[in-house]
């Protein structure tokens, strides 16, 4: 014989730790209708089903009876009987326990020729009739239980408390091995609902607590309460998809495998949805799913999910998808726990909704045990590698919300909240409030429910108290690059005007540094931290090729149509894209040779140099023959920065040179020779540059010394000659533009391309209504605007041949050639290295500490050793 | 109707509490039982049906037990085949064929009738010896 005997009911079995020892006599007490009686017919009938017989002793019941009843949970004595595996005897208290004490007696006779090993004493109570003091019965019950251990049966016997459920410490309790008590409780719901407890096991350990009793066409069923620790089971580590566009996104790509996420809403806020979505996701890894429904039929569910397109219909029939489709009144929840794991673990379900714990909550008493039920579930789930969503219904539709009052957010591994908010029309709101494991977006997202179902969408930026559920405009730092005083005052115009047209939005400008070397660092800085304070990053184009490495820009493929694309200037565009279209393009510039017409006019010159020797006959000319002693013949950009490596590769390309043929470092000697030569002689020979301007600082800004009137010929950008058409300006409307001279062996002008783009760094807090100024900012209109206002150069070709906009600057059509022309820096090898390098050595010899020839000489070998 | 009945009728059960109790132990053969148990279970007078329970017992239907070293008597189906065949018919006949049940009852009314006049007959009987 087993040292345990099984009670016939697992769940039982499981509180004692196996059974009940045998030999043991266990008194099954409750009040009338708990199941004392069914329990104990269960424990015999098990015993004969495997093969030990038992037998049943009636004092009240009469047989016939209980042969009816066991037959109505399928239990069939008689056949039993026939077998000679059980006796169903009915007699009186009296007779029994003098039977059992003789041991000639009917009962022990019966005993030792059935050789029967189970026994139920159906009831105990009625030993009272038999005793007329405490201490009468307590002898009855000793000489009873002591017959029984002599007779080796492992007994239950069955006895009755009163309705009032008050029970004291009953002398039964001390003389038995085993106390099992069973109860009604009512629920909120009104619903009775049964519990077994076990309150004694002599000699073994046992389950505490009282669990849910269900008595059903099978007999009686325990569902024992769980104590599980989560324990994660190894899992692959790829994320699981939520099938929601755009939420996987949100969190580093999905959910984490095994773990469990809450996902609390308003009612009607998709949230079923995105269970379905979650489930139909699954599909195509071959995921199996378990959807658990206490409010829709699965017929609902199933309905709901093919109008958005979900195949769940097909992952039902292919065995991949069950439903457990419990309505809340008639819910168990340590039976709802069993039945899940058991259904779980019939399909190898990988992914499980529960919609929603809402309901469990509601399930009678259960609201005191939601939270540990779902400790419990999320335990089972870690422990069967499954991965979960559990939704909740928060009450409020608008408004601060709890998203479960009952502490069920410590447990779970993650909590996203969808929510209603209230703007000009109502909006669905969706945000990620915790995921364990992942640095998941802290953004509150805007949602649609469309054909195909959810689709996460762009942030709630420009807005605080979303979740509060009414929406308030809040500043978001927008940075937009201004190059004059003139195009300062309108950008701020323009960004006015754009929180006109978009209310939520508060645009505010971030002031970059002028060079442009210093503003890629706070742009690359801001870009790396992360930090969401730069909403639109302005990027020059020779920043592009590094930054697009970088991989920090939100793609913008969508913000344009193709048609408003392509009205671009191809070479910017392009300067934005990598792979997907990251910056948009918002103003072009090229190096150009700016002169004085007047001046020139004035010493009879009738067209602007052409070539070097001519830009240094005409300087001299009028320079010498003003008596100004301040005019300088000729600037350009020439301290340490990023314009003195333009001005070189202007000069060089212009003379037929080139840094690098291929991949091969080139800077051919006798035209590279001649640039460098010709740029230092400016200085130091011709002295039409004054020697001061290579300091940046203190020294003269060539801009504005050009602006002031006090410059004859300057190579900058075309952005000078329109500051130069302010009204202050002394020489406005004095200015010409041209291309830049060429060397003796050049054979044509070549400039350089630059301008600036607009992207959105990843981390952004205001994507949305950064997308929105960008389209704004880089509009026809609004390019158009600046053109006319004198601003930068558009990047929108048809611009250029605008009517009001030729009439306001003759030159565009000029500018538009020498746009067509222009070659990208960006395209030599390892360019800010380069451009490091050309700086350096160029800046040595325009400080008058290298002569060219060695300037060319260690040009060579530092970039020769670069590449 | 089968003549073993009949006969069983006339002269074991003789009266409906001797049937009650045949029946009783037909649906509950298992049952071990004092005079006052079963009185209690089948809800009639003790008296009544100690005397049914001999009755069935001097027919070899039942089996009697003294115990409590003679303090009281129990009575259990006997372990014969011949007495669960006769309670088996008996339960047929009466549970399942409304003619066979309709001439059980006739019969026992005709033996209870019988006994009356018997009983009268010996009380007049009586009287007279009295009255002499």
């Amino acid at each position: 014989m087993s040292d345990l005997v099984s009670t016939g009911i697992e769940g039982l079995d499981v509180l004692l730790g196996g059974g009940l020892r045998a030999g043991a006599c266990a008194v099954v007490e409750g009040v009338p209708g708990t199941g004392k009686t069914t329990i104990g017919l269960q424990f015999v009938h098990d015993g004969c089903i495997n093969g030990e017989a038992g037998v049943v002793v009636t004092f009240e019941q009469l047989p016939e009876q209980i042969y009816l009843d066991a037959q109505n949970l399928g239990w069939d004595l008689r056949a039993l009987e026939e077998q000679d595996l059980l006796r169903v005897i009915c007699t009186s208290p009296e007779v029994f326990l003098d039977q059992l004490s003789d041991a000639d007696g009917m009962i022990d006779g019966l005993i030792r020729e059935m050789d029967a090993k189970r026994m139920l004493v159906d009831s105990v109570s009625h030993l009272m009739q038999l005793a007329s003091t405490p201490q009468e019965l307590r002898s009855v019950v000793y000489g009873m239980v002591n017959g029984l251990k002599r007779a080796r049966l492992t007994c239950m016997v069955t006895k009755e408390v009163d309705e009032t459920g008050v029970r004291g410490a009953a002398f039964e309790e001390y003389l038995v091995d085993t106390v099992i008590s069973l109860s009604f409780e009512m629920g909120a719901d009104l619903y009775r609902r049964r519990y077994l407890e076990v309150l004694k096991s002599r000699g073994q350990d046992h389950v505490h607590g009282k669990h849910t009793l269900k008595l059903g066409g099978a007999g009686a069923q325990v569902y024992p309460r769980r104590a599980d620790r989560p324990r994660m089971k190894d899992l692959p580590t790829e994320r699981i998809s939520t099938g929601v566009v755009g939420l996987d996104d949100m969190m580093t790509s999905g959910i984490q495998p095994g773990h469990t996420v809450l996902v609390a809403g308003s009612a009607g806020v998709g949230k079923t949805t995105l269970g379905l979505s979650f489930v139909n996701a699954g599909a195509a890894g071959g995921e199996r799913a378990v959807y658990v429904s206490f409010e829709e039929a699965p017929e609902a569910l199933l309905q709901l999910a093919g109008n958005f397109g979900l195949q769940l219909s097909e992952m039902q029939q292919a065995g991949d998808l069950s439903f457990i489709h419990v309505p809340p009144v008639h819910l168990r929840t340590d039976e709802f726990v069993a039945q899940l794991e058991a259904e779980i673990e019939k399909l190898g379900a990988r992914r499980v909704v529960v919609d929603s714990i809402t309901d469990l909550a509601m399930a009678g008493q259960a609201s005191q045990r939601l939270c540990e039920t779902v400790y419990i579930i999320n335990a089972m789930f870690k422990q069967r590698g499954v991965t979960a969503i559990l939704i909740t219904e928060v009450p409020e539709l608008f408004g601060q919300t709890y998203v479960t009052t009952e502490h069920v957010s410590i447990i779970v591994d993650g909590i996203i909240l969808m929510k209603y908010l209230e703007e000009s029309e109502i909006q669905r709101a969706i945000s990620v409030l915790k995921m364990r494991g992942c640095n998941h977006d802290k953004d509150i997202r805007r949602f649609t429910i469309q054909a195909d179902g959810i689709r996460v969408e762009s942030r709630f930026e420009g807005a605080e108290g979303v979740m509060a559920g009414s929406a308030r405009p809040v500043p978001v730092a927008l940075s937009v690059r201004s190059f004059t005083e003139t195009d300062e005052q309108h950008n701020q115009e323009l960004m006015t005007r754009f929180s006109q047209v978009y209310p939520r939005i508060s645009p505010v400008s971030i002031s970059l540094p002028y060079n442009p070397d210093e503003a890629r660092t706070t742009v690359e800085a801001a870009l790396r931290a992360d930090t969401g304070e730069l909403s639109v990053a302005p990027l020059c184009l020779y920043w592009m090729p590094e930054i697009l490495e970088m991989n920090r820009l939100l793609p913008l493929d969508d913000l344009l149509s193709g048609a408003e694309l392509e009205q671009h200037i191809p070479e910017l565009l392009a300067a934005g894209t990598l792979n997907r279209i990251c910056a948009i393009p918002a103003l072009a510039t090229c190096g150009v040779l700016l002169y004085r017409k007047d001046l020139l006019e004035e010493f009879g010159f009738d067209n602007p140099p052409q070539s070097w020797a001519e830009l240094i006959h005409q300087a001299h000319t009028i320079v010498e023959g003003k008596p100004d002693e301040h005019l300088i013949g000729y600037q350009f950009p020439s301290y340490m920065y990023e314009g003195l490596t333009t001005s070189f590769l202007q000069n060089l390309w212009s003379n037929g040179a080139h840094v690098f043929d291929g991949e091969d470092v080139s800077l051919e000697d006798e035209p590279t020779l001649a640039v460098l030569t010709y740029m230092h002689d400016l200085i130091y020979k011709e002295r039409l540059v004054p020697s001061n301007v290579v300091t940046a600082a203190g020294g003269l800004e060539p801009q504005n010394e050009f602006i002031a009137g006090r410059t004859v010929f300057l190579t900058l950008l075309p952005s000078v000659s329109q500051a130069a058409q302010s009204l202050d300006s002394p020489i406005r409307g004095k200015v010409g533009i041209t291309s830049p001279p060429m060397g003796p062996h050049g054979k044509a002008s070549v400039t350089f391309l630059s301008g600036w783009l607009y992207g959105i760094p990843v981390g952004a807090r205001a994507p949305q209504a950064a997308r929105e100024f960008i389209r704004f900012m880089t509009s026809p209109q609004v390019q158009k605007e600046r053109a006319l206002r004198g601003g930068p150069l558009p990047t929108i070709e048809r611009i250029y041949t605008d009517p009001e906009v030729l009439a306001f600057n003759p030159d565009y059509p000029k500018i538009r050639q020498m746009l067509r022309t222009a070659k990208w820096r960006s395209e030599i090898p390892q360019y800010p290295k380069v451009s490091r390098i050309i700086q350096k050595h160029l800046h040595a010899m325009l400080r008058g500490e290298v002569q060219p020839p060695d300037c060319l000489t260690r040009l060579k070998a530092d970039i020769k050793e670069l590449v | 109707m089968d003549a073993r009945i009949k006969d069983f009728i006339r002269d074991h059960a003789r009266n409906l509490i001797g049937l009650d109790v045949a029946l009783f132990f037909q649906t509950n053969p298992q049952t071990f039982d004092t005079p006052e148990g079963l009185a209690r279970r089948t809800h009639r007078d003790v008296a009544e049906v100690r005397q049914a329970l001999d009755r069935l017992a001097a027919g070899n239907i039942l089996q009697v037990f003294s115990r409590g070293e003679g303090r009281y008597q129990c009575y259990a189906l006997a372990k014969t085949a011949e007495a669960w065949d006769l309670l088996c018919l008996l339960s047929e006949a009466y549970m399942d064929d409304l003619e066979a049940r309709k001439e059980i009852v006739r019969l026992l009314m005709q033996t209870r009738t019988a006994e009356r006049k018997a009983e009268e007959h010996a009380n007049n009987a009586d009287t007279q010896r009295i009255g002499q």
